[in-house]
């Protein structure tokens, strides 16, 4: 028994590599913007969650697109690795995002499941009941890496 | 015959109205001078016993025999600390011949989750060092979560009511409360084991269902969650320790129970430091965990 796969059916005869330790100081938006210091999550809740200042605190897409908008990211089309670029996949379900996940180098994702471990995943095995589907795709140049 | 509209009882009243009135003047004025002399027996047992922290009078409602209660914030109940009791003191029932006398219990809200029969056997064991074999046969109620102490009579509390500045009356009831305080410390178990386990059970079904989310509102509505939050006080010193062990997010559900917010927008999302403003609170607040 996988926990891991009992959650995320598909990552089940697929490679998947557990990159990092489970923590509980950081979660997936915040890993996929380059932080594991706070956790960040759109709620009303301003003493709890980390949010960028001035982004509305709401569970939406276009919310989620204006955070990491303050990063340098910008929709775009395709979730294949371009070489200069960082993307980040914005997973939603019926009731709005879920979770992110950032591309690796070697065109792979890692993700941080929420309190627990980092993973390096293909994209699309983390699809399914608990995060839903793969909504959009954000990039920046790499340069703009702080 | 037509019938009456008033029966012999309120027409012998119409007959002597102004002893009548004075009358229900004075009824009034000792039913408040005994609803009265239960703030002093409140202030005086929670003096003599700083352990009760949650106290229940009732008194004046209609619904109620006369009852006063002592618990502990930590211990479950809220309208109604389940605790020490004692029943059937209003003063229409002490001074009714035909009343049941008043008793002292010690009783356990029934709706919690606490397993009643070990508790019933853990209290009992306590009540044989207190109370003696001939009191301890009525110990045992015809309620699984009642358990009953001796208590004065309705003449010793009359008496104690009526005689001297109402003073001999609220020692009456301290010393009552002094006795039945011996059961503090294993009440303090049995609630302290329950909770234990009920947030061992709660919480690993939270994590299991929700540790691979990011969202926090989603973790905070879950209902093992807010089964946690309902527990109340008795549950802080748990979420406490696994905040400083684990770090586990219960910043929401302590909120929920202590109605404090120690911390700020400038920590938001910065776990540990989250965790420390929490604990740091706790500490000065007088919780141990």
């Amino acid at each position: 028994m996988n926990p891991l796969v009992d959650l995320f059916p598909r990552l089940s005869g697929n490679e998947y590599q557990i990159t990092s330790p489970k923590t509980i100081d950081y979660n997936c938006i915040a890993w996929a913007a380059g932080d594991t210091q706070q956790w960040w999550w759109p709620s009303e809740d301003l003493d709890n969650d980390y949010w960028p200042p001035g982004v509305p605190r709401e569970r939406t897409q276009d919310v989620i697109v204006a955070a990491f908008a303050t990063l340098g990211y910008v929709v775009c089309e395709s979730e294949e690795f371009e070489a200069g670029y960082e993307k980040i996949a914005l997973f939603a379900d019926a009731d709005g995002p879920t979770h992110a996940g950032r591309q690796l180098a070697n065109g792979r994702w890692s993700s941080k499941l929420g309190k627990l471990e980092d993973i390096e995943h293909e994209l699309h095995d983390l699809e399914g009941e608990e995060y839903g589907v793969v909504a959009l795709i954000l990039k920046r140049a790499s340069a703009s890496i702080a | 015959m037509p019938k009456q509209l008033l029966n012999e009882p309120e027409r012998f009243l119409i007959e002597r109205w102004e002893e009548a009135s004075r009358l229900e003047q004075s009824m009034e004025s000792v039913r408040e001078k005994y609803e009265e002399l239960f703030e002093r027996v409140t202030d005086a047992v929670t003096k003599r016993h700083p352990e009760f922290n949650d106290c229940k009078v009732n008194m004046t409602q209609k619904w109620s025999d006369g009852e006063i209660g002592f618990g502990r914030e930590s211990w479950p109940g809220k309208d109604g600390p389940s605790g020490l009791w004692m029943v059937n003191l209003k003063l229409e029932r002490l001074a009714n011949s035909d009343s049941a006398d008043p008793y002292a219990c010690v009783w356990i809200r029934g709706d919690s989750k606490i397993d009643l029969e070990s508790a019933a056997n853990i209290l009992k064991e306590e009540a044989k060092k207190i109370i003696t074999s001939e009191q301890l046969k009525r110990f045992e109620s015809k309620w699984n979560n009642l358990w009953i102490l001796p208590a004065p009579s309705k003449k010793e509390m009359l008496t104690a009511f009526s005689s001297s500045d109402g003073e001999e009356f609220v020692e009456l009831l301290v010393k009552q409360f002094d006795q039945m305080a011996r059961f503090v410390p294993v009440l303090d178990k049995i609630f302290s084991d329950y909770y234990s386990k009920e947030f061992n059970r709660l919480s690993a079904q939270w994590h299991k269902d929700t540790d691979h989310l990011s969202s926090t509102s989603k973790s905070n509505a879950h209902p093992a969650y807010l089964e946690i939050i309902a527990l109340g006080q008795g549950v802080v010193p748990f979420l406490l320790r696994d905040l400083e062990k684990n770090r586990a997010h219960w910043f929401k559900a302590l909120e929920a129970i202590t109605g404090t917010h120690p911390l700020s927008p400038s920590i938001a999302g910065q776990i540990p430091k989250m965790a420390q403003a929490w604990l740091s609170w706790a500490k000065e607040n007088g919780y141990h965990w």
